[in-house]
């Protein structure tokens, strides 16, 4: 059911491996009245056993060696060693590099909850060399979505950062649009009247999408099918609408390497410093340096 | 026009039209990313599009066949200097461990490869393997090998956090203790108390949830205690005659000791404790009912069977003085934690019955007397607050409140620490900030708070909150308690020894080798980062111990 499944990879969910991650047992809060007695008890040895074998044992490459005796052209070398290169240049084009942060709801691990993905994973699934063949599925069950919301869970930035962020989601809610019959789309921002603002007449071309000037408060999964139920305040009240994914739009900023070459050339760069002139290349008050914008 | 070398940084779509036009143009190109493949396909971000081609890909055959452009992935800037029109770069590569010369990107490696991964390029929506080429069309396939784990990374003193796991799945315990004291000396401290950065990271966080590491670690380290396990002590081959004098025996003093021990220092290093126990914040800092004190005697017993002595009850500046330290002793730690409350900076806040939250848990700890009558108050919204409130309905308060000027989001204390402060009966009042003890007689009979509101979201995006006006209003109460951060007591030292002290009050320090500005001295945990969480402060007194073995063997 996984969508991992698809395209020959798979993860084998192991009868003796528990998907959920052991419980820690506490005595009752009866009886931590009025004494010290240690709270948290401890795993006992079956439990503590079964939980260390969820771990993936990340190591990436193990040096096993498999796909070199598999490959034919013998291109694959484990001698080969890091490389440090001397370059002397003429120009330095800085670009805005593909990083992006995720600040998660209410301080939860990430994208626990199955439902809830990023606008990253849905570009990756909308595209043809993506996940799913360019379909929006559920990462719980694989089932296709009909009640999308889009929500902004960082805090405020530069203005054009900010409506690139939900520009990049509108596009991908027009494109849910066209692929899924009848889909519900909402956005949550808590700075949505000021994007409506400066996008303007652009917005005239989206129709469809509820547009909601909210903050976001929580997130929870609800029912069998884990859908989640999302809690945001508007208009001063709190306000709960379950979706069938929910999607976390993403703090576009400046990944180390492009920040770092930045301060080693001395230019005051940040992310809305790519953005205006699409496409243009745009110089710096440095000479010799300039910046390449998105596209 | 004369050819150009240009540096292009970034190999996204921006990156590769770039690349392209400046190839077009004759020059010749360096692309560097640090990405192991350059861009796929992105969707805009710049306008809406609601017909038409909704990505733009960027053009990788071109890329790829034009001999004017070099791609350097998995690249890493090591330096990058000069002036108009001349710079000097110096670029680090890691291997891809693929010739891609000889690569016809078959793909049969792939097929065999047993790891799986989550696909960052899919942004872990697949799995891939350690070998791949992440986008089609870029055949930049790479064989991926990381020095470190990524819970390993994360972890500030980089515990083997797969190879422990791995022994307690095999039922290999005491390995997979040894596997922990390599590093750490304070596996049952540890295994209770740590807010755990690594499980964050976890990647099976991606597929369900992550590991349960700390847990782990702790029922691996009770399994010897419950057992009556004897603990292996490891004896160094070395024996260095240089003594060393080690201020403060909690987390990072303790662990350095520990270290230095392990190095050959071992029946020289001596550990002075201002407190009647070893332990540092392990002891009052932490509640017994989160972590008990027998247990922590245990890993403390450990270290000291390392020949490590503490002296306990000496306090530096007055027992005995600095100078006779630094005399006596080749090599001097200043390990002292951070054990002073924060100001809440509030009128009357020297009233009777107001105190600091930490040294009312310090009290608790070491079983002296503590207000326990009637209703408590306890500002602030850390784990320091929640032990102080959870500690205050154990001694026999009747009633806690705490007061957080926020709402539960933004709180700062691990969330589980106020799910159970929450579910033993702490009363909270979010969005409520202090304004003025009220006094009666000279002694605090309650809090005059205001309400808040969120405003618009502050630079680490926490909404800001800001006071309604006319909101005021008073909370009863026999006791407040001021959990709003602590600091370090810099007073062990005296202005003449010349310390630097930073902006937090802590002793400033080279942050690789934890040095402080004066010679022989070193300063780690809590008293050189500010107050932090306990594995960094044994991460620190791991560190300093590997200087102050250099540095005294660097001086012979």
């Amino acid at each position: 059911m996984y969508i991992y499944e698809k395209k020959g990879r798979y993860i084998i969910d192991f009868q003796d491996i528990p998907a959920e991650r052991a419980e820690m047992p506490e005595i009752e809060v009866e009886e931590r009245q009025g004494n010290f007695k240690e709270v948290e008890t401890g795993f006992p040895e079956e439990v503590a056993v079964a939980e260390a074998k969820r771990c993936f044992s990340c190591r990436r490459c193990l040096g096993c060696a498999l796909c070199w005796a598999e490959c034919k052209p013998e291109a694959i070398n484990f001698e080969m060693q890091d490389e440090d290169l001397d370059l002397e240049v003429d120009e330095v084009i800085l670009s805005s590099g593909m990083q992006r942060k995720i600040r998660p709801i209410a301080g939860s691990y990430g994208n626990r909850h199955m439902n809830v993905v990023t606008d990253l994973q849905v570009e990756r699934m909308l595209a043809d060399t993506g996940a799913s063949n360019g379909f929006i599925l559920r990462p719980q069950d694989g089932e296709i979505p009909k009640k999308i919301g889009f929500v902004q869970t960082f805090g405020s930035v530069d203005d054009k950062v900010r409506d690139a962020a939900l520009i990049l989601g509108i596009n991908e809610a027009v494109i849910a649009q066209k692929r899924i019959d009848g889909v519900e789309i909402s956005f949550v921002s808590p700075n949505m009247d000021a994007f409506k603002t400066s996008a303007g007449s652009d917005l005239d071309k989206v129709s469809g999408i509820t547009f909601i000037n909210g903050t976001v408060v929580d997130a929870a999964e609800v029912g069998e099918n884990k859908d989640i139920e999302l809690k945001y305040e508007a208009d001063g009240s709190e306000k709960t609408e379950t979706f069938d994914l929910l999607v976390l739009l993403t703090q576009p900023q400046l990944p180390p390497i492009i920040e770092g070459a930045a301060k080693r050339l001395g230019v005051e760069v940040d992310y809305a410093s790519f953005l205006g002139k699409p496409g243009e290349i745009v110089e710096t008050d440095k000479p010799g340096v300039v910046l390449a914008q998105n596209v | 026009m004369a050819e150009k070398n240009v540096l292009i940084i970034g190999g996204g779509i921006a990156g590769v039209r770039a690349a392209l036009a400046q190839a077009d143009a004759g020059n010749k190109v360096f692309m560097v990313e640090d990405f192991p493949s350059i861009g796929g396909e992105r969707i805009s971000q710049d306008r809406i599009i609601n017909d038409g081609d909704f990505f733009t890909a960027p053009d990788l055959a071109a890329v790829k066949e034009n001999k004017a452009i070099q791609v350097i992935d998995s690249a890493e800037l090591r330096s990058l200097v000069g002036e108009n029109g001349k710079y000097k770069v110096k670029i680090h590569r890691r291997t891809p461990r693929v010739d891609r010369e000889k690569c016809d990107d078959c793909g049969e490696c792939i097929k065999v490869c047993p790891i799986h991964m989550y696909d960052d390029y899919n942004e872990a929506l697949e799995w891939r393997t350690a070998v791949d080429f992440f986008n089609k069309g870029s055949g930049n396939y790479n064989v991926f090998k990381e020095d470190m784990p990524v819970c390993q990374r994360t972890c500030p003193i980089n515990l083997d956090i797969r190879t422990y796991v791995g022994y307690i799945a095999d039922g290999k315990y005491a390995e997979s203790l040894a596997a922990i004291r390599k590093k750490l000396p304070f596996p049952l401290s540890i295994g209770r108390v740590c807010p755990h950065p690594c499980e964050f990271e976890c990647n099976r966080g991606y597929k369900d949830e992550p590991i349960s590491i700390c847990f782990l670690k702790r029922f691996v380290a009770d399994h010897e205690v419950y057992n009556d396990i004897e603990p292996t002590i490891t004896v160094s081959d070395e024996t260095y005659p240089e003594k060393i004098a080690i201020i403060g025996g909690g987390p990072s003093g303790l662990t350095c000791a520990y270290h230095l021990a392990l190095l050959g220092y071992q029946n020289n290093i001596t550990v002075f404790e201002a407190l009647p126990k070893p332990g540092g914040m392990f002891l009052v800092g932490i509640p017994e009912y989160r972590l008990p004190k027998a247990i922590l005697a245990k890993d403390v017993e450990f270290v000291e069977k390392h020949g490590v002595e503490i002296k306990c009850g000496v306090r530096i500046g007055k027992d005995i003085s600095f100078d006779d330290i630094r005399k006596d002793y080749d090599a001097v730690l200043v390990a002292i934690g951070a054990h002073m409350g924060m100001s809440m900076r509030v009128k009357n806040e020297d009233a009777e019955g107001v105190f600091e939250g930490v040294k009312f848990l310090r009290d608790a700890g070491l079983g002296n007397e503590v207000p326990n009558k009637g209703i408590a108050i306890v500002v602030g919204g850390g784990n320091v607050a929640m032990d102080v409130a959870r500690t205050g309905l154990r001694v026999g308060f009747d009633e806690v409140n705490l007061l957080y000027r926020r709402t539960r989001k933004e709180m700062p204390a691990s969330p589980w620490e106020v799910d159970a402060a929450e579910h033993e009966g702490i009363k909270f009042h979010f969005l409520v900030a202090p304004q003025e003890v009220v006094v009666k007689d000279g002694k605090a009979v309650g809090m005059q708070c205001l309400k808040m509101e969120l405003g618009e979201p502050d630079a680490s995006g926490r909404r800001r909150p800001v006071p309604i006006e006319g909101s005021e209003f008073v909370m009863d109460a026999d006791t407040v308690f001021a959990a709003i951060g602590q600091v370090t007591d810099t007073s062990v030292v005296e202005e003449k020894h010349g310390f630097k002290i930073g902006r937090k009050f802590n002793f400033e320090v080279n942050p690789k080798t934890f040095e402080t500005n004066v010679e022989g001295v070193f300063a780690s945990g809590d008293a050189a980062t500010g107050a932090n969480i306990a594995v960094r402060a044994c991460a620190g007194g791991k560190t300093a111990a590997e200087s102050i073995h250099k540095y005294l063997r660097g001086k012979k």
